[in-house]
């Protein structure tokens, strides 16, 4: 197999929705201290779905790759939606990993739910 | 292992091809010995004319050796490159030495196929001194003085590191051992062909595909009366050094780029001519944001450029660079969610992050000033990408 789906390298090598939502409604970030992999995800509701997210990373090719398909994917999402999401579905929709890369998925899952719960407090926030 | 991108991005562009000290492109002049030799295909070792063509091609591609390396032809014993040259050497003393046992001398920054040969023989019950470098990535050579004690075998230092290009002192290094009766061997893998190698005693091993000759033959030169038990057993070829019918196109390829080499060792430019290049990608390199040179500045192939960028990850830059078009290396890998450093570089003091962080660039006397360009301008995108896309966002 190869090492990176195609889906995974046209996103690092051209990476989309680089770089943090202005006063974001929900903001996440998550970091592997084992590979020192980081990922901050900010996004915007709207209507109660995603809106629009960014992300800045670092780390390998393949957890930058999947923190941009991320960006594109969760939007119109609701809250719920977010954190139903786990590795295999994550794995799924960045078209595999190649063995050694499974942190990647999990790195995504933990921002994904770090970001639904961040979301869920400023909408506490909000309505209090 | 498939490319980590399908081409995509190459297809608008060229591939440039700076990972020379992996392996290098065979030259057209080899590709032509090699193909003209396939047409013969007697065993050297056959007493019947068939065997004499090919023995007579061996022989012919064994002076060719002798004369790069400066040594008799009846010194080169081919073998199948340079990690099976290092452990004949090694573990080969260590056999002959089995039942008295001994003491082996090394440095920190030699190739694995060198420090594995080592611990294997650790295993058998020879001490080991494994010598420091300094931040240049150099041996001194005090201390090889300062380890050798009676019942030292060996002292196995590299020529020049396949990861920074740093040369060691090799004529001081050799004339210790040698000076006190101890056999020296020296890993030429990365210099031969590009440097002059000589060394008047001890051994010296190999490597045909650093220097545009194919990949998978070698050879081991042995000089003076070196103790050595032979690893493979069988017939007498190689003088009774390694049996096994002879790799004829290998070795054929092996003396056509040995040939080269010394045609290219002898034009009045050929030092000035890496030099050029060598600084072109040095000072381009060391000029992009965040950049950290690692290979040292005297005493160092030019060819090999060794650089670490600032709280970036040098696999995700090959990587990156790859689907781009440029092909690196890296002196670390990710496996398994465990970058693991080069121990190299952490051998010469550098910290675990710039360790991390290195990149390789290595040229050929095939690269080009427009490549070089091209690399630069390629690989000043990618690193101005990752520190745009990075949460610290700060050099």
């Amino acid at each position: 197999m190869a090492r990176f789906s195609d889906a995974i390298v046209e996103h690092f090598t051209h990476p989309k929705n680089v770089g943090e939502v202005p006063d974001p409604d929900a903001a996440a970030f998550v970091a592997d201290p084992v590979c020192g992999d980081q990922v901050r995800l900010t996004a915007r509701v709207v209507d109660g779905r995603v809106g629009e997210a960014r992300v800045l990373a670092h780390g390998c090719a393949a957890m930058l790759g999947t923190a941009s398909i991320v960006t594109e994917w969760i939007v119109g999402m609701r809250r719920g939606d977010l954190r139903g999401l786990d590795e295999a579905a994550v794995t799924r929709r960045v078209g595999g990993l190649a063995p050694g890369q499974s942190h990647c998925a999990r790195l995504a899952v933990d921002v994904l739910h770090a970001l639904a719960e961040s979301w869920q407090r400023t909408s506490q926030g909000n309505s209090t | 292992m498939t490319p980590p991108s399908s081409g995509r991005e190459r297809a608008s562009g060229r591939a440039l091809y700076f990972d020379n000290n992996a392996t290098t492109p065979l030259l057209p002049s080899v590709k032509a010995a090699m193909r003209e030799a396939m047409a013969t295909y007697g065993n050297p070792s056959s007493a019947h004319f068939y065997g004499e063509a090919s023995a007579a091609l061996v022989a012919r591609a064994r002076a060719s050796v002798a004369a790069l390396l400066g040594c008799e032809p009846e010194q080169v014993v081919f073998n199948s490159g340079g990690s099976e040259g290092a452990s004949s050497v090694i573990v080969g003393t260590a056999l002959r030495h089995l039942w008295e046992g001994g003491h082996i001398v090394t440095s920190a920054v030699e190739h694995p196929a060198v420090l594995r040969a080592c611990e294997f023989v650790r295993g058998l019950g020879f001490e080991l001194s494994v010598l420091p470098v300094d931040g240049a990535g150099r041996v001194d050579p005090a201390s090889v003085r300062s380890a050798l004690r009676p019942g030292t075998r060996l002292v196995s230092i590299m020529h020049a590191n396949n990861e920074t290009g740093a040369l060691q002192p090799l004529e001081d290094l050799s004339s210790i051992a040698l000076e006190a009766g101890v056999p020296f061997h020296c890993d030429a893998v990365q210099s031969a062909g590009k440097e002059p190698v000589r060394l008047r005693e001890g051994l010296l091993t190999i490597s045909a595909h650093k220097f545009h000759g194919p990949q998978g033959v070698g050879a081991l030169v042995l000089r003076g009366d070196v103790p050595l038990q032979r690893l493979v057993f069988g017939g007498e070829q190689e003088h009774g050094h390694r049996a096994g019918t002879e790799n004829v196109l290998g070795i054929v390829g092996l003396g056509a780029a040995a040939d080269s080499a010394q045609d290219r060792l002898a034009e009045p430019d050929h030092e000035s001519r890496r030099r050029a290049i060598g600084g072109h990608l040095r000072e381009g390199l060391a000029s992009m944001d965040g950049a950290m040179v690692n290979s040292p500045l005297g005493d160092c192939l030019p060819e090999t450029v060794n650089v670490s960028f600032r709280k970036l990850r040098g696999d995700t830059i090959v990587d990156m660079l790859s689907a781009r078009g440029v092909a690196v290396s890296s002196g670390s890998a990710c496996h398994s969610t465990h970058p693991e450093p080069s121990h190299v570089l952490l051998a010469m003091g550098l910290s675990l992050d710039r360790a991390l962080g290195a990149v390789r660039f290595s040229c050929s006397c095939l690269t080009t000033h427009g490549e070089i360009d091209e690399v630069l301008a390629v690989t000043e995108q990618t690193v101005h990408q990752l520190y745009s896309a990075s949460p610290s966002r700060s050099r």
